[in-house]
């Protein structure tokens, strides 16, 4: 691999046209051709603008006081026009929605191509292995509307994978997919990088992947580069958690307990072939405790029947069978977790739950009572749904105003109203932000000033669709932590999420769906455990569970962890052993 | 700490400093509003409505500055005509009109410019010819002069102080500030638009006294209507355009 710089980026600072500060500080970076840089930092570090300072769009469509110099395969970024750029650096941002444009899937990613002459044999070539590369072979001739949000993030991606450029860069392009869509996409980025000798630039919040595919790890806190070294280096700092709000991957942070417990690995693994080789080399000196795994406790036995769904089928006007004979119930009180792969069809099913959609064939009752019957404004009081794209909900011109929205059109006192805003902005961490308009906070705060809109309501059941989409490790906590307080209090909570490593601790039940049927209805522990059945799915269990698996094979021995700690606990030094 | 570096937009992807992107964006607003159709109007005496379009041609002049703006609503209205014709009632002459009210948007709020004094004469002379017609078709001056009594407002606040005073406010921060410059900003523009307008319209159309009397009323009713709506929507506008930090178009006045 030649190691001459493609991107060197010298003492850049910036500063957008509104922004308080510098959001990007005296950065030094060189990207050698056909390197493979992860960018990690948490929400607000500067990871978007680094990446929109390579193809020109900071500062030539933003504005905004720029200093230093970016230069990409040789032309300066603020010399050279975007177009031209363009022709060099790829990019896939953060929100699918802001970068489709076509009328079908296969014109999306033939725009690019079109636009730098490319023949048309050849687009033709390139749109079936772009697709093929994202699982949307067989989807042509979609309206990209009509798709989900983890197939429109693949759509995008398809049409930056198509251009083949010198430099792809690729702005949380998994944060909607589905793990092993997730882990595709990882994969298929480094084939090209390692075939083709495409220099990628991707910034995630997923550490098992990064730690596994990239080079070198460029750490990016409040505008500076913090760090920049290999993945082992970076994600084996014991302090990134609590320093950079960076969560480690799980194997690591097993071995990291694992020394504060007082072992002694000989290294701290960032990938999960490497963690189980380090635990070979641990065996004689450590040994499996009598297994004491704590059951998650629940506010309270779940209650009476919410929510029963009876042989539900759903079939859209395009003719795509979204649900097929689904049928489920849902307690008062309980906390449930809906997963599965992009498409399976989990926000269909929750859509019925609020009458946005009608079964095909089949019926949805709400403490019996059939919800077709039932006005979506009045199951809104009662049912408060979290969307997926923020976006979607948020139209006021302040954040305090777009709390207290529906409130007002209830026709509650404005004391009351005030009262409920202020616990709502509070319980978000949203207070400094009340007067601020929604679209200047980024992706993820919008998330939670939708999350206080529902919240403010006060109602009996929550529904998150990917609440924690977009959001650094301590911000999706918190968003979980406000559902786990919400479930104490006694309040029926329903999250559907890929992230399955964020639900140990919260979700007692899991309901596993995939194309259109559920799969599985059990308890997380049994669920997170049948490793099979969720990679039928395309779903793949959290790395700690894979890690426990590969170690309760060698031990012969069952060992149902969800955390890295639970499986900390289990071991001790064995006797004799230093 | 690098060396600041010189920012701006290159490549040819500006129309007289409006990014092209934005210049498309708008006429695509226009088009959708194309099709809302508002049955207040003063082409009541050919039958028909206003397209909601028209209380936005103001503000994308506000938005996109004097020579963008009119190409935005230009490219907008024209395209509106053919795939919304149930509001296109006045037919191409509206797509000349449409970029009158943008163009007289944009200069309303460009500084250091003369061409306010330009425009003025334009509406002076629009004006003249309006009530002119009245007079080769019979229609006594008094009628004439209530039935025009709100194009003549436009006229007199372009002259005063107010259209600096719907600049300022319109540049202003405070969401209320805001408002009542585009309000005010709105009404100006439109009634010399519509003076524009309407002085090629009548010309075409030698509509007899009994309309222009009813048309006393309807006049400030849609020009109150159009104003209301682009003071709504430009708040929302304005304010999130402010709040993504997207660049502005050199000669945008918010």
């Amino acid at each position: 691999m030649s190691r001459d710089a493609i991107v060197r980026i010298e003492n850049l600072s910036y500063q957008y046209p509104r922004s308080p500060g510098l959001v990007l500080r005296d950065i030094n970076l060189s990207i050698h051709k056909g390197e493979f840089l992860g960018i990690v930092g948490p929400t607000g570090a500067g990871k978007t603008t680094l990446c929109l300072a390579l193809n020109g769009i900071v500062p030539q469509f933003y504005g905004g006081r720029f200093y230093g110099h970016v230069t990409v395969a040789g032309l300066d970024t603020v010399e050279t026009p975007i177009h031209q750029l363009a022709q060099h650096v790829a990019m896939v941002f953060q929100d699918p929605e802001t970068q489709l444009i076509a009328n079908s899937v296969e014109d999306e990613v033939a725009f690019g191509l079109e636009n730098i002459r490319v023949p048309r044999d050849e687009i033709r070539r390139r749109i079936e292995w772009a697709l093929a590369t994202v699982r949307l072979a067989g989807m042509e001739e979609k309206h990209p509307t009509e798709l989900s949000g983890g197939e429109k993030q693949r759509l995008a991606i398809a049409a930056a994978l198509a251009l083949q450029p010198q430099v792809l860069v690729l702005d949380e392009p998994t944060s909607q997919l589905d793990p092993l869509g997730s882990q595709e996409v990882f994969a298929t980025v480094r084939e090209l990088n390692a075939r083709l000798g495409i220099t990628v630039i991707l910034v995630s919040h997923a550490s098992e992947e990064v730690a596994e595919f990239v080079d070198r790890v460029a750490l990016l806190s409040n505008g500076e580069l913090a760090g920049l070294n290999a993945p082992s280096q970076i994600f084996a700092q014991a302090d990134l958690l609590p320093k950079y709000a960076i969560r480690p991957p799980q194997v690591t942070r097993f071995y990291l307990e694992l020394r504060n417990r007082g072992f002694d690995p000989p290294s701290i693994p960032v990938t999960l072939e490497r963690a189980v080789k380090v635990y070979d080399h641990m065996r004689t000196q450590i040994e499996l405790k009598p297994l004491a795994v704590p059951e998650i406790a629940t506010a309270e036995p779940p209650g009476s029947v919410l929510f029963s769904v009876r042989d539900v089928e759903h079939v859209y006007p395009d003719g795509t069978r979204a649900l097929h004979g689904v049928s489920l119930d849902l307690r008062e009180g309980e906390y449930v977790g809906i997963v599965g792969q992009n498409g399976a069809g989990k926000t269909t099913l929750v859509k019925h739950f609020l009458h946005l959609l009608e079964p095909t064939s089949g019926q949805v009752f709400l403490d019996g009572q059939d919800v077709t019957n039932l006005e979506v404004s009045e199951l809104a009081q009662q049912v408060g749904f979290v969307a997926q794209n923020p976006d979607n909900q948020i139209f006021n011109t302040s954040v305090e105003a777009e709390v207290s929205f529906a409130l007002r059109n209830l026709g509650i006192g404005p004391a009351e109203v005030a009262q409920r805003v202020e616990e709502s902005l509070d319980t978000m961490g949203l207070v400094d932000y009340r007067t601020w308009h929604p679209l200047s906070l980024s992706k993820g705060d919008r998330a939670r000033v939708v999350i206080a809109a529902v919240l403010a309501m006060r109602p009996d059941v929550l529904i998150f669709d990917e609440p924690t989409t977009g959001q650094d490790y301590l911000g999706a906590r918190r968003i979980l932590d406000v559902s786990r307080q919400l479930h104490q209090a006694g309040k029926t909570v329903i999250v559907i999420t890929h992230h399955l490593y964020l639900m140990p601790g919260y979700a007692e039940r899991v309901v596993v769906m995939g194309k259109g049927i559920i799969l599985l209805d059990a308890p997380i522990r049994e669920a997170f455990h049948d490793t099979a059945l969720l990679e039928h799915t395309f779903l793949a269990p959290p790395q700690i569970v894979q890690f426990a698996q590969r170690i309760a094979s060698r031990e012969n021995r069952a060992l149902p962890v969800l955390a890295p700690e639970e499986l900390a606990a289990c071991f001790a030094k064995r006797k004799g052993a230093g | 700490m690098g060396e600041e570096r010189q920012v701006r937009p290159l490549g040819g992807t500006t129309i007289d400093g409006a990014p092209i992107a934005y210049i498309i964006v708008w006429a695509a607003v226009l088009v959708v509003l194309s099709f809302v159709p508002i049955p207040v109007s003063a082409v009541l005496g050919i039958g028909g409505t206003f397209p909601m379009s028209q209380a936005a041609y103001a503000l994308v002049g506000f938005i996109l500055g004097p020579w963008a703006g009119a190409l935005a609503a230009g490219i907008g209205r024209l395209i509106g005509i053919f795939i919304a014709p149930h509001t296109a009632t006045s037919g191409i002459p509206s797509v000349v009109i449409a970029m009158v009210w943008a163009a007289a948007g944009g200069i309303l709020v460009e500084k250091k410019s003369r061409k306010w004094v330009l425009a003025l004469i334009v509406f002076v002379l629009s004006y003249v010819a309006f009530v002119g017609r009245a007079l080769t078709i019979d229609v006594d001056l008094g009628l004439a002069l209530q039935t025009t009594l709100t194009n003549l407002s436009g006229l007199i606040l372009w002259l005063l102080p107010t259209r600096l005073l719907a600049r300022d406010w319109i540049a202003d921060r405070p969401p209320a500030k805001l408002a009542a410059g585009l309000a005010l900003g709105c009404w100006t523009v439109n009634a010399c638009g519509h003076t524009v307008g309407n002085a090629l319209m009548y010309y075409v159309n030698a509509w007899p006294a009994n309309i222009w009397r009813i048309l006393i009323p309807i006049i400030p009713a849609e020009q109150l209507f159009r104003a209301v709506v682009g003071t709504v929507i430009g708040v929302g506008v304005i304010t999130g355009l402010r709040a993504i930090g997207l660049v502005k178009p050199a000669k945008a006045g918010y």
